[in-house]
C-alpha cells in the first residue's frame, strides 16, 4: 500500500522540498511515494539530459537517452541499495543509457533517398525553416542568429565528440561538463582511476586531433595521443608535440 | 620531473598534462608537472590545447523546455507507477544497469511479430488497420505466443497516399519520395518508402473531432472519449522500449502544442514518431486482432511543429525504431477523412484490405 506522500506533504506545509536530500527522497521514494520519485527525478533531470545530450552528440538522441534514463531510475530506484551515492548511480544510469542510444543509433539504417525533399539545396536549409537543416528538428524558427551561431558551434563540437570514442567520451563528459572529480567518475563507469585518467587524456588528445584537423582540412590525426602505458613510451617516438 | 611524468621526447605526457589540468596530480608529481611547465613553451601550448577542449565540452548544454522536463519527468513515475499497479514490478534480476540492453533484445523479437498501428480516431472512432498477411505471419505468430501476448502479425508500412507531394507537409517531412509498391517483392501489401521496403505498419485514421487532450498520459486527463488511459498491451517507445505490458496510449502533444512530424534530416537520418489517439472502441478491436500499439516518442515534446500549416489530425507518424528493428520513417498523409480511409485500403492487399474493414465493423 502506497503511503501518504511525506514530500508532498511537507512541501505544502512549508515549500521546503526542496530541502530534503537524495537520500530522503529515495527512502520515499522507495516506500512508495510518487511526489518523492518526481522530486528526485527533476532534480537531476538537467545534468541527466546534459550527460545524454554531449555524449549522444544529437538533440534527439540526447532527448531519447534522458527520458530512457529517467525511466531506468524510477523503476530502479526501488532497488538502489545506497553501495553508492544516489548520484553516482543515477549518472552511471545515465551514462549507460546515452551510450545504449549511441549504439543503438549506428545500428540504425539510414534512409537516404528521398532527402533531397528535405532540404533546399540553394539555400542551404530544411525546407519550410528558418535554420540550417540540422536545427530542423531541434531549434524553434524563432530563435535568435546568435543562438544559431552557437548551435553551430555546438554543432561542430558534436560532431568532433562523435569521433572520441565511446567510452572516453563519456569520461570526459563527466569531467569536464559534469565536473565529476576522477574517483566519482571512476566510480560511475567502474573502472579504475587510472582507466579514467587514461580516457580522459585520450579523449581530450582525439578531440583536438579532429578540431584542429577540421580547421586546418587535413585528414583528422591523433593529437598528442598518449601511447597505452608510459613505461611503453620510454624511449620510443611520442607523438606528443611540445 | 620524474620519469614517470614525461613521453618519449622530454615533454610532460598528456595524460600527466591532462590530470595536471583537472587538479588531479598531487604531490612531487604535481610540483614537478608545474615546474616542467614552467620552462617548457611546448607543454604550456599542449596545455593550452587541452585546456581548450575541456573548456568546448564544459559548453552549456540547451536546458529543456519546462513543459519538456514535467513530460518527461510525468512519464518516468509514470512508468514506476505502471510497474506497482501492474504489478510487474522488476524483479531482482532487473537491474536497471542492465535492463535496456535486455529490454531491446525483447523489443526486437517483438518488432519481429508486431506490427504498429497508429490510430488516430474519434468522429466515428474509424481506425484503420493495415496488416500485411503474407510472407511474415508465420514469424509474426511465433514471436507473439513467445511474448505471452497477443498474437501478432508482421505488417508492412504503408503510406497513405492520399494527397502526397501537395504541399509543405511531404516537403518538410521528406516524404514525397514514399510511393507506394503494391507489388512489393517482399509480399503482397508491402510498402516501399523512398524505394527502400519498410516493415512495421502505419494506419490511418480520420480526423479526431473534439480531441483537446495535451497530456502525455497523465491520469485525469482530457481524452478522446474519455479514453486516453486505455489499457493495451504497449511496447512504448523511448519512453519505456521495455516489454510487453500492461500500458497506457499515450498521446502526446496534441494541439494546440502540435506534433512534430520533421523529424532530424540531418545526415540523412529521419525521425519517426508515433501518436496515437484511440478511442475505447478502436483500441479494443486492435487488441482483439494482435495489434500492438507503440507508444509516441519523447520528442515529440519538445518541438513546435514543422509543418505548422498541416493540421495534426492528417499527419501519420510511424515510431518505427522501438519495435521495427531500428527501422524508422515518417509517413504523413493530407488525405482528408474519406480519402485517407479510402487510401489506405487502396494500398494494401485486399484481403489485408478486408480485414481491416472487419476489424473497424466490429
Amino acid at each position: 500500500m502506497r503511503r501518504r506522500s511525506r514530500v508532498a506533504g511537507a512541501a505544502a506545509a512549508d515549500g521546503a522540498a526542496l530541502n530534503f536530500s537524495d537520500a530522503d527522497l529515495v527512502r520515499s521514494a522507495q516506500d512508495g511515494d510518487m511526489a518523492a520519485l518526481e522530486q528526485l527525478l527533476s532534480r537531476h533531470q538537467d545534468r541527466v539530459h546534459a550527460l545524454c545530450r554531449r555524449i549522444t552528440g544529437e538533440d534527439e538522441a540526447g532527448l531519447d537517452a534522458t527520458q530512457e534514463a529517467l525511466i531506468a531510475i524510477a523503476r530502479g530506484v526501488a532497488r538502489f541499495d545506497g553501495r553508492s551515492s544516489f548520484s553516482t548511480w543515477v549518472y552511471r544510469v545515465a551514462t549507460n543509457a546515452a551510450l545504449d542510444e549511441v549504439r543503438r543509433r549506428k545500428r540504425r539504417p539510414v534512409l537516404l533517398s528521398g532527402a533531397s525533399s528535405d532540404f533546399d539545396g540553394s539555400t542551404g536549409r530544411a525546407a519550410g525553416t528558418a535554420g540550417p537543416p540540422w536545427l530542423v528538428s531541434g531549434v524553434p524558427e524563432s530563435d535568435s542568429p546568435d543562438i544559431s551561431a552557437a548551435v553551430s558551434e555546438r554543432i561542430d563540437l558534436d560532431k568532433a565528440l562523435r569521433a572520441v570514442p565511446e567510452d572516453q567520451r563519456a569520461a570526459i563528459v563527466l569531467r569536464d561538463l559534469l565536473d565529476f572529480d576522477y574517483s566519482a567518475i571512476a566510480q560511475i563507469l567502474d573502472v579504475p582511476v587510472g582507466t579514467v585518467k587514461s580516457r580522459i587524456a585520450r579523449g581530450r588528445a582525439t578531440l583536438a586531433g579532429v578540431i584542429e584537423s577540421a580547421d586546418s582540412g587535413e585528414p583528422a590525426r591523433a593529437w598528442n595521443q598518449p601511447t597505452p602505458t608510459k613505461r611503453q613510451i620510454k624511449g620510443e617516438n611520442s607523438v606528443m608535440r611540445g | 620531473m620524474t620519469d614517470d611524468a614525461l613521453d618519449g621526447t622530454g615533454h610532460l605526457d598528456v595524460e600527466t598534462l591532462s590530470a595536471h589540468l583537472d587538479g588531479e596530480l598531487a604531490g612531487a608529481v604535481e610540483r614537478a608537472a608545474e615546474l616542467h611547465l614552467r620552462s617548457c613553451a611546448g607543454c604550456q601550448e599542449s596545455l593550452s590545447r587541452l585546456q581548450a577542449m575541456r573548456d568546448a565540452v564544459a559548453a552549456p548544454v540547451a536546458p529543456l523546455s519546462e513543459p519538456a522536463r514535467s513530460e518527461m519527468v510525468a512519464r518516468a513515475v509514470m512508468t514506476a507507477r505502471d510497474d506497482v499497479d501492474g504489478g510487474v514490478r522488476a524483479s531482482a534480476s532487473s537491474d536497471p544497469l542492465s535492463t535496456p540492453r535486455r529490454d531491446r533484445r525483447r523489443v526486437k523479437m517483438l518488432s519481429q511479430a508486431a506490427a504498429i498501428v497508429g490510430a488516430l480516431a474519434i468522429a466515428g472512432g474509424a481506425v484503420v488497420a493495415v496488416r500485411s498477411l503474407s510472407s511474415t505471419h508465420q514469424s509474426g505468430t511465433a514471436a507473439g505466443a513467445q511474448d505471452g501476448g497477443p498474437p501478432a502479425a508482421m505488417s508492412t508500412t504503408t503510406a497513405i497516399g492520399a494527397g502526397q507531394g501537395q504541399g509543405s507537409a511531404h516537403e518538410s517531412t521528406g516524404n514525397t519520395g514514399a510511393a507506394h509498391s503494391p507489388s512489393h517483392p517482399s509480399g503482397e501489401g508491402a510498402v516501399a518508402v523512398a524505394g527502400r521496403p519498410i516493415a512495421g505498419a502505419v494506419v490511418l485514421l480520420r480526423p479526431v473531432a473534439g480531441l483537446t487532450s495535451t497530456s502525455c498520459g497523465r491520469n485525469g486527463s482530457p481524452t478522446p472519449e474519455g479514453g486516453l488511459l486505455v489499457p493495451l498491451p504497449l511496447v512504448s517507445s523511448s519512453a519505456g522500449a521495455r516489454c510487453l505490458r500492461l500500458g497506457r496510449v499515450i498521446v502526446a502533444a496534441w494541439p494546440p502544442t502540435g506534433v512534430s512530424v520533421g523529424g532530424g534530416t540531418g545526415g540523412g537520418e529521419r525521425s519517426a514518431y508515433l501518436t496515437i489517439a484511440l478511442t475505447q472502441g478502436a483500441a479494443q478491436a486492435l487488441l482483439a486482432n494482435g495489434v500492438v500499439i507503440s507508444g509516441s516518442s519523447a520528442n515529440l515534446l519538445h518541438r513546435p511543429p514543422v509543418v505548422p500549416d498541416v493540421p495534426a489530425w492528417r499527419v501519420v507518424a510511424l515510431e518505427g525504431r522501438s519495435v521495427l528493428g531500428d527501422v524508422s520513417e515518417l509517413v504523413t498523409t493530407r488525405s482528408t477523412a474519406a480519402e485517407g480511409f479510402g487510401a489506405i485500403v487502396a494500398d494494401v492487399s485486399p484481403e489485408s484490405a478486408a480485414r481491416v474493414r472487419s476489424v473497424l465493423s466490429k
